[in-house]
């Protein structure tokens, strides 16, 4: 990581200096308490450096890492199994397509409502919020995956007689692989996403109900650091599978 | 394969490898249509066999529910106090975003400046946000639209941005060439050529905006849809709980339908 | 060995209906290497797929043997002009792919795919992958394919057509010593060049186009085993230029009729 970091200041000084000024900013307009809701810099990151030990933070973080831990394998699975049903038969693409596109085109938020109405405040409906989020995408990648694979492959699987397991096994799969691991991606992003959320408004449990209880205690250098931990983990991770996706080329 | 696709075609294939026929497409919305119904069907019945209606109410109830919702004021005055925060939120982000977004996509130095700010908050979950903003700026109109429009500006920049690619560096030249001033470029070949971007952060910002709607009438729960839902949830009266969620999820896809509409007509001259 | 009687393909092109190929009618004997030769659009390669069972066409009757063909089967295998390997395999699990499709236990597969690499002069480059040989050498790991499932019938879709011109020759010598060497399996190979059709083949099917059918039917007058030198023969000029000028005059009358 401190490797891409250095890559970081390379490519972009200009990001480096910007950053540095932005905190200048900040130092100067908390100093002068601007407002409530600006602590120092220096506050901020004090509560950085003690939530990486604090207790209570990390069961926060472990409820949160669990939900996805759950939700996302099960998402995977799922999306994989149907979008290479859907690749492959027509007939399936048809079903499953309308429910496709509300699930990519709706504000799934809407039905975290629903969802915590149906499957109370537990570990299990925000499990479910994590599936409901990152399935659609994942779904999609995969189909577009298997549906996009040259159609000269499977002519010659088909001349030398393989049957449909083995078709898949070394021609569907391994020429899906690149938009799948893309599904894979975007899908993770979104379980981390969907936890947090549900988490805030369940308001309860985990790291957005950790968020929720210091926002209403107005603890704003907490709060704060919370967020720079979800942010700056949410980059480093995003920024790992992007490197596992480009690494997997074989041209 | 570059030949048309056969009449017939007897060796079995293990993925279809033609384009669907016209027959084909009859087909794709009947196999649509029969499976959106078995999923309706199914829930119906499945709510029958259900002992209490209480967290899975029927399909008819709900359909009652919210015809009745749409004779009831409440309800109208309710989206409207929430279609505010949502078009000032989803207004300023556009004007604010996309020139920023076409500042961005000219100028490598203020593309590096702004990418450690973007790439954070395109990671972070906006939602973490909204504490911060009830603590700066309450939890009136202004914290509300406040939410809309930090859901919808990252974006909303970043596509702008992207968009700015696809201008024809020819025709920059050849306006320079005619001696054209900044202003015009800027009318007659920049903003031309980067609307499909625009248009489609548009599209794409409306979508982040209804999310951002969404989740600001969940967290800020006082007036709004926002209110009826908790009155519902906590009334247990889940008929009218689903038919209020449902109707938020159609507006959302209406005002994607309306933007996605806009976006096409606005493109048609890049021929497809 | 090889029937073909009035085989035509129509296909439907934007709702017109469109012959490729109209009442194709001719035989192959056993252990003959017969090429399909035409103009572009004469439907050699929709011929070649139909007697691979890929396509199935739409009149008239394919028999192999006496059997109707009725699909893919285990007496053919196909070499395809852009050799079409799995470029995430390497080069011993593409040449088994065929035995793996077949059942074949593993052992023996690496061990029959390991023989047909030796044939084809790939020994040594097992574990490399596709993208790192050159083209020459990926239409050799498709051609050890193809013969690694023992095939009757060889099907060959203008496999030097994606090779420079220099691999091109080498492969087209290699081809023909493989093909003398082993027991002469029935080939039919479609190409677009008469030299490479003259010098492999016993017999020449010349077919002409718009509709796709078979125009003549050559005789390669010269015996087996052949050699590169009967590329500097007389006669071998004299037979390609006659079907040069053939092919001259399709192409011309084509044009014409399509003014």
């Amino acid at each position: 990581m401190s490797g891409s970091v250095a890559v970081f200041a390379k490519r972009m000084p200009l990001g480096v200096v910007s950053l540095i000024a932005f905190g200048g900013i900040w130092q100067i307009a908390a100093n002068a308490d601007v407002s409530p809701a600006l602590p120092t810099l220096g506050a901020v990151i004090a509560s950085f450096i003690e939530l990486l030990g604090d207790a209570r933070f990390h069961e926060a973080l472990a409820n949160t890492v669990i939900a996805v831990v759950i939700g996302l394998p099960l998402t995977l699975v799922f999306g994989l199994v149907i979008g290479v049903l859907m690749g492959m038969f027509r007939w399936v693409e048809w079903a499953v397509d309308p429910f496709l596109s509300l699930g990519l085109s709706l504000p799934l938020v809407s039905v975290i409502p629903l969802i915590l109405f149906i499957f109370g405040l537990g570990r299990a409906a925000i499990v479910v919020v994590v599936i409901v989020y990152s399935l659609p995408v994942m779904v999609l990648n995969t189909f577009t995956g298997v549906r996009t694979v040259d159609p000269d492959l499977v002519m010659m699987s088909r001349s030398y007689m393989a049957g449909r397991a083995l078709t898949i096994r070394r021609v569907v799969i391994p020429g899906a692989s690149g938009l799948v691991l893309t599904g894979i991606r975007l899908a993770a992003g979104r379980s981390l996403k969907a936890a947090i959320i549900a988490e805030q408004i369940v308001g309860l449990v985990g790291v957005g109900g950790l968020i929720q209880r210091l926002g209403n205690a107005f603890a704003v250098a907490e709060l704060y650091a919370v967020i720079l931990f979800i942010g700056l983990t949410g980059v480093a991770i995003l920024a790992l599978l992007g490197r596992v996706e480009k690494a997997h080329t074989y041209r | 394969m570059t030949a048309p696709a056969p009449v017939s075609e007897g060796a079995p294939k293990t993925l279809p490898l033609s384009r669907p026929r016209s027959s084909g497409r009859w087909q794709r919305l009947i196999i649509g249509a029969s499976s959106v119904l078995v999923a309706l069907v199914a829930w119906e019945f499945y709510a029958r066999s259900l002992e209490s209606n209480l967290f899975i109410p029927t399909l008819t109830s709900v359909i009652v529910a919210f015809v009745d919702l749409s004779q009831d004021p409440e309800f109208w005055t309710a989206y409207r106090q929430t279609l505010v925060p949502f078009a000032w939120g989803l207004g300023t982000a556009l004007v604010t975003g996309v020139p920023l977004g076409l500042l961005m996509g000219r100028s490598k130095p203020l593309t590096q400046i702004s990418t450690p700010y973007l790439a954070f908050l395109n990671a972070l979950p906006i939602s973490t946000l909204v504490p911060v903003v009830v603590i700066t700026f309450g939890i009136g109109l202004i914290a509300r639209s406040a939410v809309v429009y930090l859901f919808a500006i990252v974006d909303i920049v970043l596509t702008t941005a992207a968009g700015i690619r696809y201008i024809n560096p020819d025709l920059l030249e050849m306006s320079d060439a005619f001696g054209a001033n900044r202003w015009t470029r800027v009318k007659r070949v920049i903003v031309p050529g980067a609307m499909p971007g625009i248009l489609a952060a548009l599209r794409i910002g409306a979508g982040r905006a209804v999310v951002g709607m969404v989740v600001m009438e969940l967290l800020l729960v006082a007036v709004g849809v926002g209110r009826l839902i908790s009155r519902y949830k906590d009334g247990f009266k889940s008929p009218e709980l689903y038919a209020v969620i449902i109707s938020l999820a159609a507006f959302g896809l209406a005002v994607m339908a309306i933007v996605g509409a806009v976006e096409k007509r606005a493109t048609r001259w890049r021929g497809e | 060995m090889i029937d073909l009687h009035d085989v035509g393909m129509t296909f439907e092109h934007d709702g017109a209906p469109f012959d490729a190929l109209r009442d194709v009618s001719f035989s192959i004997r056993e252990g003959e290497f017969a090429s399909l030769i035409g103009p572009s659009g004469c439907g050699k390669t929709t011929l070649l797929k139909i007697v691979a069972g890929l396509l199935r066409q739409t009149s008239g009757e394919v028999f192999i043997d006496s059997s109707p063909v009725a699909g893919p089967g285990n007496d053919r295998a196909f070499i395809f002009q852009n050799f079409v390997l799995l470029p995430w395999a390497d080069v011993m699990t593409n040449v088994s792919f065929g035995l793996e499709a077949r059942g074949v236990g593993r052992e023996e597969r690496l061990l029959r795919a390991a023989e047909e690499l030796a044939r084809v002069g790939l020994t040594g480059f097992e574990n490399h992958y596709p993208h790192q040989l050159s083209g020459g050498m990926q239409q050799r790991v498709g051609i050890a394919r193809a013969l690694a499932v023992d095939p009757r019938i060889l099907l060959l879709d203008e496999p030097f057509g994606a090779l420079d011109a220099l691999t091109r020759q080498l492969m087209q010598k290699d081809l023909l010593a493989l093909w003398q060497r082993s027991e002469r399996r029935t080939a039919l190979f479609v190409t677009h060049s008469m030299d490479e059709a003259v010098f492999l083949s016993d017999r020449v099917i010349l077919m002409n186009t718009r509709p796709g059918r078979v125009d003549s039917v050559i005789d390669v007058p010269f015996g087996r085993p052949r050699t590169e030198d009967v590329v500097r023969s007389q006669e071998y000029r004299e037979v390609v230029t006659d079907l040069w000028s053939r092919l001259e005059q399709m192409q011309r009358a084509d044009m014409e009729t399509r003014g």
